[in-house]
């Protein structure tokens, strides 16, 4: 295979995409020393949005720690959306399973996984900038309760799932 | 796998025998895999990869699908890409459905997948790309000269309904759920960008009926494929991914013809034996020429009968499809179709006649000239579909299908 | 090409009417195999004729494909007397002769594709002239050659088959009266319509 000669951003990015996503559990960095943030210990695996023309949608995939200490998700941004909630699955009074603001972040567990998947955790976009159409890569940062942040790219694939519906907690 | 310990030896010998087969024919690690397993093997091991667990690589020089030992299933599909589409989405698409591809083929589901417990067996899964004249045009690349349908021919009888297209996918497993995930996937991930203009599915004896490498046989009962490129041999590099006249982008890749042969089994069954054996000029029991005793016996076209007429008769399939030019050879590989009868008949049969070549008009054309002028195999057969496309180079790891034409 | 074709067709018409009128008795022949067979041939087979042919003609059981006829009048040296491609017509395949065709014994070839697709092939035997080169049977004049015979990619009976040797011979006789009905018919037509189309046919009645 011979990639063209010129460089093209669109190559660029799916490499790095796929140096995220894919083989990306096997290309750790290397062991924690004490002064390492917890951004370097801190992985996603596959992944993607799911593309909405307007309004809202969500981003999946699973977080992997490779440290020995929990690392905590307090906040997300991207250029995608005006905010990003932090959103976990919970049941309310009447047995329904309804989307809300998680309380103190997500939680990757020490040399564990963080799954956001629909109909689960996941980062909740709101106020799309721009149409999401599938294929278009948006980049996310997260930030960690160290403070260091974790860049990722994912891309939006048009999904008739998700749907689920949302407590009311925006304040 | 208890129940396959519980094989008699016969069948645990016949498994390695498939293993060795699988190694000789050359697909790679699958093949290495099945040498160390066969070398290992005593006579009471019962190491057996499943059908279901080998792969085919996806990222490479070549697009897979092509130089693979066919797979017993196949849906090929045709894309039109909605009107407004713009070289900005057509690359988006290209690049989800390679991811789609890739991991899918791979065993691993792909993202936003609905089914992942579906993708858990790829089953030597491919999916090849093909790109119409249409899809060329609007990402600005020059078409090769034989991109655009086939010349018309005497016996076609084309229902637009199985002609052209801008994307085609070839999706080609040894497992049909799998093919059907696959398909799934592909075609959701498709939807935003175009609409399916035509789905044809085919088949092949399914893995382990039959040993490995035996030439696939049609629903006429017939040997079919067997003088065809080798992978690896100068043949195949030259007239398969030789470069040809084709635009640079296209180097690596090939060209694509399908034919949706229609086959009449009804006026077939009032054919005898023997009448069957001379409209093709080979047996029907091994596919050996008239004029030999195994199948890949070179036929003896001056071999006469005791009153001096042709044993392979000069109109015969086998006789009418061979060329003096060397040049004039493409690589087969076709599947069955065996789809609902339409009213008032009881088979609605065929051949999906899929051939790769460097290049269409100088390599496909001149032979389905010859059996348009004759070829007493056309009393029974019908094109009734026609499509070429330009196949792609494949692409390395963190680039995507066709990214060479953009 | 506008000759031939001319020529063919006045073939064809001659093959229909003296294969018409060998069927005048000799058509009630049934088919037996499942593909066609021969009911008749002009000259039928070890017939001797006292003069050249123009053609030699052969009406089988059902119509033939358009396609893969083949006719050849080979004498005992395998020389091919034949002119052209045998013009078909329904059931019937006529041939035109040489015109030169000198006197001796000869086999006619032939392959045809049946209407089901099943090509067929087989021989029959003529022979011309005076008396003396006429052998009754043509393994005497000609050695190289066997008596009717159906060998053929494709085996298959160009003769009734399944019937009793005496109804065969019975309709031989038959066919052969016919024939001779027919072929006095045919001469006349001939020497009228040969007139009509070329030197070279005419040359024939000499």
């Amino acid at each position: 295979m011979t990639l063209p000669a010129t460089p093209r951003i669109l190559v660029v990015a799916v490499a790095a995409l796929l140096a995220l996503s894919g083989c990306a559990t096997t290309t750790d960095t290397a062991a924690p020393e004490a002064t390492t943030t917890a951004a370097a210990s801190l992985t996603i695996a596959d992944p993607w949005v799911k593309s909405a023309e307007t309004g809202m949608s969500a981003t999946f995939g699973t977080l992997e720690n490779a440290s020995d200490t929990d690392i905590t998700v307090v906040s997300a941004e991207s250029s995608a959306a005006t905010m990003i909630e932090l959103h976990e699955t919970v049941e309310d009074d009447s047995g329904a399973m309804v989307m809300q603001q998680i309380e103190g972040g997500f939680i990757v567990p020490a040399n564990g996984s963080y799954e956001l998947a629909p109909g689960a955790n996941h980062l909740m976009l709101m106020g799309l900038t721009a149409p999401l159409v599938a294929g278009v890569d948006s980049t996310f940062t997260l930030t960690l309760s160290d403070g260091s942040t974790f860049e990722f790219t994912a891309p939006a694939k048009d999904y008739s799932g998700a749907n689920e519906s949302y407590e009311e907690t925006e304040k | 796998m208890s129940g396959d310990q519980q094989a008699s030896a016969g069948r645990r010998l016949s498994r390695r025998h498939l293993l060795l087969g699988g190694a000789s024919a050359g697909i790679g690690a699958v093949g290495a895999l099945g040498i160390d397993l066969a070398t290992k093997a005593g006579p009471t091991a019962v190491a057996e990869p499943l059908n279901g667990t080998q792969t085919v690589p996806f990222y490479g020089v070549h697009q897979a699908g092509i130089d693979t030992v066919p797979q017993s299933n196949a849906s090929l599909i045709a894309l039109d890409l909605v009107p407004g589409t713009d070289a900005a989405a057509l690359r988006r698409l290209l690049k989800i459905l390679t991811s789609d591809a890739a991991r899918l083929s791979q065993g691993e589901a792909a993202l936003a997948d609905s089914e992942p417990e579906l993708a858990v067996a790829p089953a030597r899964l491919t999916v090849t790309f093909g790109f119409g004249p249409g899809l060329v045009a609007l990402a600005g690349g020059a078409a090769p000269s034989w991109l655009r349908p086939l010349p018309a021919f005497g016996i076609d009888r084309l229902d637009p309904a199985w002609a052209d297209g801008d994307l085609l996918l070839q999706i080609a497993a040894d497992d049909a759920l799998t093919v059907a995930h696959a398909t799934r996937m592909l075609l959701k991930d498709s939807r935003s960008f175009s609409t399916v203009r035509w789905v044809q599915t085919g088949f092949r004896r399914a893995p382990g009926s039959v040993k490995p490498g035996t030439t696939m046989r049609n629903l006429f009962g017939q040997v079919d494929g067997t003088v065809n490129f080798v992978p690896g041999t100068p043949d195949f590099e030259r007239l398969v991914w030789g470069h040809a006249g084709n635009p640079a982008w296209l180097h690596g890749g090939t060209g694509f013809v399908l034919r949706r042969v229609a086959m009449q089994l009804d006026k077939w069954d009032k054919l005898d034996r023997a009448g069957r054996e001379a409209s093709v000029g080979r047996t029907l029991s091994n596919g050996a020429p008239l004029t030999g005793v195994n199948e890949t016996d070179e036929p003896d076209f001056d071999a006469k009968t005791a009153i001096g007429f042709p044993v392979i008769p000069e109109f015969s399939h086998l006789r009418r499809a061979r060329s003096e030019n060397p040049d004039e050879r493409i690589l087969r590989r076709g599947y069955n179709y065996d789809d609902l009868p339409t009213a008032g008949s009881v088979s609605n049969s065929g051949l999906l006649f899929v051939t790769f070549q460097a290049d269409v008009d100088a390599q496909f054309v001149p032979i389905q000239r010859r059996l348009d002028a004759l070829d007493l195999l056309n009393e029974w057969t019908t094109p009734i579909g026609s499509a070429v496309f330009a196949i792609p180079p494949g692409c390395a790891a963190g680039g995507y299908i066709g990214d060479t034409l953009f | 090409m506008l000759h031939f074709h001319a020529r063919n067709r006045l073939l064809t018409g001659l093959g229909a009417l003296a294969l018409a009128a060998a069927f005048a008795i000799g058509g009630a022949a049934p088919a037996a195999s499942a593909h066609d067979s021969v009911l008749a041939t002009v000259p039928s087979d070890t017939e001797h004729v006292d003069l050249a042919p123009a053609t030699v003609s052969m009406r089988f059981t059902d119509d033939i494909m358009q396609l893969g006829a083949v006719m050849l009048v080979v004498d005992a040296a395998g020389t091919d007397w034949a002119v052209g491609e045998p013009a078909l017509d329904g059931p019937t395949a006529t041939l035109a002769v040489d015109p030169a065709l000198p006197d001796g014994a000869y086999q006619v070839r032939w392959r045809v594709v049946s209407a089901d697709g099943h090509p067929i092939s087989g021989t029959f035997d003529f022979s011309v002239g005076s008396g003396r080169a006429a052998a009754p049977t043509t393994d005497a004049a000609a050695p190289a050659f066997t008596t009717p015979t159906d060998s053929s990619v494709a085996a298959s009976a160009p003769s009734p088959d399944g019937l009793p040797i005496g109804v065969t011979a019975l309709i031989g006789a038959a066919v052969g009266l016919g024939l001779f009905l027919g072929i006095l018919a045919i001469e006349r037509r001939r020497a009228a319509s040969a007139a009509r189309i070329s030197t070279t046919t005419e040359k024939t009645e000499q």
